[in-house]
């Protein structure tokens, strides 16, 4: 009987359990679907592009060797986001930096690391592009515990409770980080933000 | 209604409080400048944070993951097979354009051959090349 082969129609579930059997091209779809969200969390996590792509790399090589394990019936993102998270963690934890910060409570107040300036001089008026340029350098200014709670909030639209469960921390946590990061960057972008609103 | 706090304002972004409280949030700001101002500050941010959305070569990536999990046996036999392609493409095109040469130059030596014999009665070797001219 004809089968149709198009993995694009295919949902996630049917790609697990396809890639269960070994069906290398139903991984090349995962990947295809995933990969870009996936080397972006790890990017921010990590500081770079560079550490981003190739702990991302690792994370999809990983999820294949495990792919058995996992149970077809639940969503494969937040897993494999999951998975990209810890594995962003572990190689920070190598490297002899960002974990303790990550796993810290954080204190409501002024924080207690120097956080460099944004170091771009502003003219009268410039674009929402600039703007959102002065904003990213900004955010990779941030403690990396900051960074990728705020990020997992924006850019991959997580509630305070999804947070709370990739991170492994609890939720009064992820809100007064998120608090805490929004203090910072407004802080950091004041100048900016002022122009902005004048030239608005 | 007093100011809300930041947190009740960046809360108030996310959804993440009572319906009750959003809409009183959402009342006070609309009458007040001051904290107007910090809800477009912290929105530009946020819209700053999802543009800063980079996309990345996934066609590159995807094939290195792939080289990646496929067994090491059969990333050998590719990379014999990737050679030996390569092997035979070389081999077929300097084959070709030696042969290409040879047949330029047996072209030329036989229409020099032609030319001597007609011009001075010259007996040909044959295909070694060798060409032996008679006396007069
Ligand atoms: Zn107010």
């Amino acid at each position: 009987m004809y089968k149709a082969k198009n993995y694009k129609d295919y949902d996630d579930s049917t790609l697990i359990k396809l890639s269960q059997k070994g069906d290398e091209k139903a991984f090349e779809e995962i990947l295809n679907r995933y990969s870009n969200r996936i080397i972006n969390l790890a990017t921010r996590i990590m500081g770079s592009v560079d550490d981003g792509w190739d702990v991302a790399q690792e994370v999809f090589v990983s999820i294949w060797k495990n792919i058995k394990s996992f149970d077809s019936s639940k969503n494969l993102y937040p897993w494999i986001r999951k998975i990209t998270v810890n594995a962003c963690y572990e190689e920070l934890r190598k490297r002899g930096k960002g974990l303790e910060s990550s796993l810290d409570d954080v204190e409501e107040g002024e924080p207690s690391i120097d956080l460099p300036d944004v170091k771009y001089s502003p003219e009268d008026n410039y674009s929402k592009i600039e703007l959102n340029e002065v904003i990213e350098k900004a955010l990779e200014t941030l403690p990396e515990h900051y960074r990728i709670t705020l990020w997992l909030r924006a850019v991959e639209n997580l509630t305070y409770e999804e947070i709370a469960e990739t991170l492994n921390i609890n939720i009064g946590t992820v809100k007064s980080r998120i608090n805490m990061a929004r203090k910072l960057m407004r802080d950091k972008l004041k100048y900016y933000l002022e122009v902005k609103d004048e030239s608005s | 209604m007093n100011h809300p706090s930041f947190e009740d304002i960046s809360s108030f972004i996310d959804k993440e409080l009572p319906d009750w409280k959003i809409k009183e949030i959402e009342e006070h700001i609309n009458m007040c400048p001051t904290c107007k101002e910090i809800l477009n500050d912290l929105l530009l941010i946020e819209q700053g944070i999802k543009a800063s959305h980079i996309e990345f070569d996934t066609q590159t990536f995807t094939m290195e993951v792939l080289e990646k999990i496929r067994p090491k046996t059969e990333r050998r036999y590719n990379f014999r097979l990737k050679l030996a392609t390569i092997g035979l493409v070389i081999s077929l095109i300097f084959g070709t354009s030696l042969g290409i040469v040879r047949n330029r130059y047996r072209g030329n030596l036989d229409k020099g051959k032609q030319l001597l014999i007609s011009q001075h009665n010259i007996i040909s070797s044959g295909d070694m090349g060798v060409i032996f001219i008679s006396d007069r």
